[in-house]
């Protein structure tokens, strides 16, 4: 059995009785990243961009330099692109409210039907307080992207093409620089729900064209809390500060305020230092493990886990089943309700998800309440399928007694 | 009459040691469930806090609370069931009044997630408010 990734876990070495396949919602935690965060609260202990004292200015140093290593991660030259926010939630509506003194009527804002909530209801609320209207790209009968229908809605009135580069209940890897390309195509921007995806794939801004990625620490291994935009300054000026307060002016008087430029006019207040560092440890454990060695070891296990599953009779994948599908298996069984499923599986180990997985619409665009979905990390082996499938085959048939 | 049925309820649960037979009792109860009208399957009869969908219809005859009910999911309907073979057939004060301490010693809380002891809660406390309506 292949446990070089679990002894990396903690969580993996001291419970070893619990088979995670839930990392899709967050990812378990590395040694190393937990113990960067550890650090900072034993030697580093100090806020950033205030102090004169020696801590503070040497964890302002770690703090920076953990941009820097975003940005080199994201393979964009200038790391005042990169902002720390509280995860992809917080970033997608920092950068959806500012479009609110933006769009007019007349725009439109570009989604797909595939959206997680987090890119789906901070533009409703664009939509409904500008008059824009958004339109949906569809997917195919294989649950992939269906490009004619994305040539079809994005048109000379859109502004914004927002849409996620691997959809949090399919799996399926959406192609971002194809989107980007048509949006830049009639002068709108691309925006990118990178949440599934910064662990596995290729986030690299000169190849794949996005104005804004987003994403989360805790689905790469870090901790929970903290996430990114990456960007360019431009864009990113062009934003409205989120929040606003302390650390984040050029100057302030009694009367007004004058935002210092991007990344620090949208990191108001003391930041999740603790997270940001422990974000610097996880890209250092994914680069040390390197990305094609994650991205091949996920996709073998989705491939695996989509195999196993498709020999069980009354199971029904929602996914491409092929290598555009990575990391999240999500499906149905006949009969069963995946709430019944759901219970009977935990009652067995296996940590899982069921349910509408933040993706209301989706579902209802599948025609199902819900569905049972598995996901992986580098921590996943086959050996963990395994279990998963003979938990899953014994609540089956205590199901359908 | 409920304090009968609760000791019913811990001597039938108390037959099935493991999480697999009590559960396995628990879907057996569901599945010997009368089927509820179709008509009831509505907003107005859906109790919310349950992560399944769960319908009750309550209504009262000669001084006695009577209720149907369902759920789209099985071991919810289990303890739909396990919920009316208590309450169904009681008078409003009974209702009211019954020690649900019982869920504990047939470890019925216990097997249940967060999300499925706050429906349990809301079940409960639906079926005890609809009969305090009649007292």
């Amino acid at each position: 059995m292949d446990t070089s990734y679990k002894k990396q876990f903690p969580f993996c070495v001291k419970h070893p009785e619990v088979v995670y396949l839930d990392s899709a919602a967050t990812s378990l935690t590395s040694q190393s990243v937990i113990d960067a965060v550890s650090l900072y609260y034993t030697d580093h202990n100090a806020n950033i961009h205030r102090g004169e004292h020696k801590t503070s200015v040497e964890v302002t140093s770690l703090y920076e330099g953990v941009r820097k290593k975003v940005a080199s991660f994201c393979d964009i030259d200038n790391e005042n692109g990169v902002v720390f926010t509280s995860g992809t939630t917080h970033g997608l509506n920092l950068i959806a409210s500012s479009f609110e003194s933006i769009l007019t009527s007349n725009d439109t804002i570009v989604l797909t039907r595939a959206e997680h909530h987090a890119n789906l209801l901070p533009w409703q609320r664009v939509a409904k307080k500008t008059g824009a209207t958004i339109r949906f790209i569809e997917l195919t009968d294989e649950y992939a992207l269906d490009i004619d229908s994305a040539k079809a809605v994005i048109d000379s009135s859109t502004k914004i093409v927002a849409f996620p580069y691997i959809s949090n209940v399919l799996g399926t890897v959406f192609p971002v620089q194809t989107l980007s390309d048509l949006a830049h195509s009639v002068g709108a921007y691309s925006i990118v729900d990178g949440a599934q995806a910064a662990s596995s794939m290729n986030v690299s801004q000169k190849e794949l064209h996005y104005d804004a990625l987003v994403f989360s620490s805790h689905k790469m291994y870090g901790p929970t809390g903290v996430g990114v935009i990456v960007s360019s300054p431009s864009f990113l000026d062009m934003l409205i500060p989120y929040h606003v307060g302390g650390g984040m002016i050029e100057k302030a008087s009694y009367d007004e305020f004058t935002p210092s430029m991007s990344p620090t006019r949208h990191e108001a207040g003391t930041p999740h230092i603790a997270g940001v560092l422990g974000l610097g440890a996880a890209i250092d454990f994914i680069n040390d493990v390197s990305k094609d060695t994650i991205h091949a070891h996920i996709a073998m296990i989705t491939r695996y886990a989509c195999e196993k599953l498709d020999a069980l009779p009354g199971i029904f994948i929602y996914g491409t089943k092929n290598d555009t599908q990575i990391g999240v298996v999500s499906f149905t069984v006949e009969g069963v309700h995946h709430y019944d499923l759901a219970t009977l599986l935990d009652k067995q180990g296996i940590a899982f998800r069921s349910g509408h997985h933040c993706a209301e619409p989706l579902m209802g665009y599948l025609d199902v309440s819900g569905v049972n979905r598995f996901s992986f990390g580098i921590y996943s082996t086959k050996e963990d399928v395994d279990v998963a499938f003979v938990a899953l085959e014994k609540s089956i048939e205590m199901l359908h007694l | 009459m409920i304090d009968k049925r609760i000791a019913q309820c811990i001597s039938d649960f108390a037959l099935f040691p493991s999480w697999e037979e009590k559960y396995e009792h628990l879907i057996s109860l569901g599945q010997s469930l009368p089927m509820l009208d179709d008509m009831y399957k509505k907003d107005a009869y859906l109790i919310r806090g349950c992560q399944s969908q769960v319908w009750f219809r309550g209504y009262e005859k000669n001084g006695t609370i009577f209720f149907e009910g369902d759920s789209d999911a099985l071991i919810t309907k289990g303890i739909v069931a396990l919920l009316i073979f208590v309450f169904s057939g009681a008078t409003p004060k009974e209702i009211k009044e019954a020690n649900m301490d019982f869920l504990d010693t047939i470890e019925l809380r216990s097997h249940l997630s967060l999300s499925r002891a706050n429906g349990l809660s809301s079940m409960i406390n639906h079926m005890k408010a609809f009969s305090e309506r009649f007292i």
